[in-house]
């Protein structure tokens, strides 16, 4: 990798070799971008883009669902000196009502002067009464006219704006400069992240959205001038072997995807499948972005065996988009901490277990804190914890955020002292990061997260329960998936499986989640504060005691 | 939904488009988009 620079520089190294990007579209359509090629068509983009008025430092929003549009039109807003800011495109949102009201969310709180969309989706976007907001799409700035040479902006610049994933009705828009991203490209890449080689192929299917896709594999890729392919998520979750044979074909070497994208392939490859695929050259084979369960990796490494799939190519990772992607790499297989369930739950402190007890829970490392990053665990006080003790996950280096886009409150709710808080919790073992749990009230499931405060919302004026008396909470268990619950007061008049149905629409309409339970109780079941909120927290621990109507 | 349409796909050999499975609500409009795109597909050219 050359020493710090932009991502156009990135760019402008790797065009001087023979490399390149292959993006796989949703209906399997393949197109081969060469990194010269890809500049070239950059700097057109970007043409056009000056020639629309857009300055160095304005902010252009992007919603491509073609990869190998979105990745023109991601380099093409980098190379003139602009900032994209991702968002996710409407197969993916869910719905169309969901898809509108997310993207007009980030489009206004990112102030965005620009959208970049493709001819399908832009009427599909709600931009009405948006001031000075241009709808661009790709196909009218391919043409360009092209500029010379990429606009230059300095290392501290704004590089991209991610706003975090979720359901969710407000996002927040995570600041990462140039310097941010080469300092994380740099760190994943080296001895003690995934140790890149000039013969690695990357494949990915995860979207360019997310900071996973776009950060960890695709500019990655890139600052390390290496092969990689870029397939749609939308063709990898309508046909999950799509993924492993894209890696077989084209002897990938690299390939990150959150635990779920490994379930999916245990549950829908078929035997036959397996068979006719080679994933022998399958070298790093990362997991991460939400709750890593050692079984389904076990499972997954036993049955793709066959395939030549071996399970010390596992990679357990822990990171973060304010952190601009990886925070820690669990490298050589997975590595189970089995540790006295009691002692975690109930002194937080992870001891580990006496031989045959069956109290235990079983962690997975995420290794340790990468080159030129800080990592400790403190308790609710700020103080530092020893090792094995549980707390709050919080790090330090060149890879955190600059703060959230002009909000000056979270950010220094997340910053402080110079150190991130992640907002997840976890424990340090021989300098090894286990992760054990996440900010009390998020839940995350298939790597997206959810805010309580949203799907409440979604379903608070349901007809016959009572104004703000609705609590949604996550279960985080150990050895199954995590359960949703919706706790909903509700008038005894109203029939309650009206309204379960009624709430479990709704939030799947509104965020496209499915609630496990909906639980209908009589007004005042739920605790709440002198001032009238409701506790979360509690009415989670007293459902999960059985008290919550006693 | 999008394994329901990859397993669509593949039972009546038909590409469903990218934005089409956005409007798709009821299981009314899944067999209507589907009939859709079988008639398409056997058209003659």
């Amino acid at each position: 990798m050359n020493g710090p620079g932009t991502i156009t520089d990135a760019l402008i190294a790797a065009a001087s070799s023979d490399r390149g990007i292959r993006a796989i579209e949703h209906d399997g359509r393949s197109l081969l971008l060469s990194y010269n090629t890809l500049l070239s068509e950059s700097l057109r983009v970007a043409g056009a883009l000056h020639a629309r008025g857009l300055v160095p430092g304005d902010r252009v929003a992007l919603v491509v669902p073609e990869v190998g549009e979105f990745i023109r039109a991601f380099f093409g807003i980098t190379a003139a000196g602009l900032v994209p800011v991702p968002l996710c495109p409407p197969a993916q949102a869910g719905d169309l009502p969901t898809f509108a009201r997310q993207s007009r969310h980030i489009l206004v709180a990112s102030r965005a002067s620009a959208v970049v969309t493709s001819e399908d989706v832009a009427p599909l976007l709600d931009v009405s009464g948006i001031d000075g907001l241009a709808v661009l799409t790709i196909e009218s700035l391919r043409g360009g006219p092209a500029i010379a040479v990429p606009t230059r902006v300095p290392l501290n610049a704004p590089a991209l704006l991610q706003f975090t994933s979720g359901s969710t009705a407000a996002p927040k828009g995570v600041v990462l400069t140039h310097a941010n991203l080469h300092a994380n490209a740099t760190a994943i890449a080296g001895p003690r992240g995934l140790d890149a080689r000039p013969t690695d192929i990357g494949v990915s299917w995860l979207p360019l959205y997310h900071d996973m896709g776009l950060i960890g594999m695709l500019l990655s890729a890139v600052y390390t001038c290496v092969d990689t392919i870029v397939m749609s998520p939308v063709l990898f979750l309508k046909r999950p072997t799509a993924w492993l044979e894209a890696i077989s074909t084209y002897r990938g070497t690299v390939s990150f995807a959150p635990n779920f994208a490994y379930e999916l392939c245990l549950r829908r490859v078929k035997p036959s499948q397996i068979d006719a695929l080679d994933l022998s050259s399958w070298r790093l084979a990362g997991c991460g972005a939400e709750p890593i369960r050692p079984d389904t990796l076990r499972a997954f490494a036993e049955r793709f065996a066959r395939a030549g799939f071996r399970a010390s190519s596992f990679v357990a990772s822990y990171g973060l988009a304010e952190h601009s992607l990886a925070v820690a790499f669990g490298r050589d297989g997975i590595h189970e901490d089995a540790v006295d369930a009691q002692q975690l739950v109930h002194h937080s402190i992870a001891v580990p277990s006496a031989n045959g007890s069956t109290r235990v829970v079983r962690l997975v490392g995420c290794g340790h804190a990468l080159p030129g990053h800080e990592l400790k665990i403190v308790d609710d006080e700020g103080r530092t914890l020893p090792e094995r003790h549980l707390g709050s996950i919080l790090a330090r280096g060149p890879s955190v955020m600059q703060g959230y886009f002009e909000d000056p409150v979270a950010t220094a709710v997340a910053l402080r002292d110079g150190w991130l808080h992640t907002g997840d919790l976890g424990y340090l073992a021989d300098g090894q990061l286990f992760v054990c749990g996440r900010t009390k009230d998020l839940i995350i499931r298939q790597g997206r997260k959810y805010h309580p405060p949203d799907l409440e919302s979604a379903i608070a004026d349901l007809p016959g329960v009572r104004s703000s008396g609705v609590v949604v909470f996550g279960i985080s268990r150990i050895d199954e998936p995590d359960e949703v619950v919706a706790v909903l007061e509700a008038r005894a008049s109203i029939a309650s499986d009206g309204v379960v149905e009624q709430a479990r629409r709704r939030v799947r309409e509104t965020a496209g989640l499915e609630l496990d339970r909906v639980v209908v109780t009589p007004p005042g079941t739920i605790p709440r504060t002198t001032s009238g909120k409701v506790r979360r927290a509690e009415t989670r621990d007293r459902y999960l005691a059985g008290t919550l109507e006693k | 939904m999008l394994e329901l349409v990859g397993e669509l796909e593949d039972h009546f050999k038909i590409a469903v488009p990218l934005n089409d499975m956005t409007h798709i609500r009821t299981v009314a409009q899944v067999v209507a988009e589907v009939r859709s795109l079988v008639t398409a597909e056997e058209r003659p050219a």
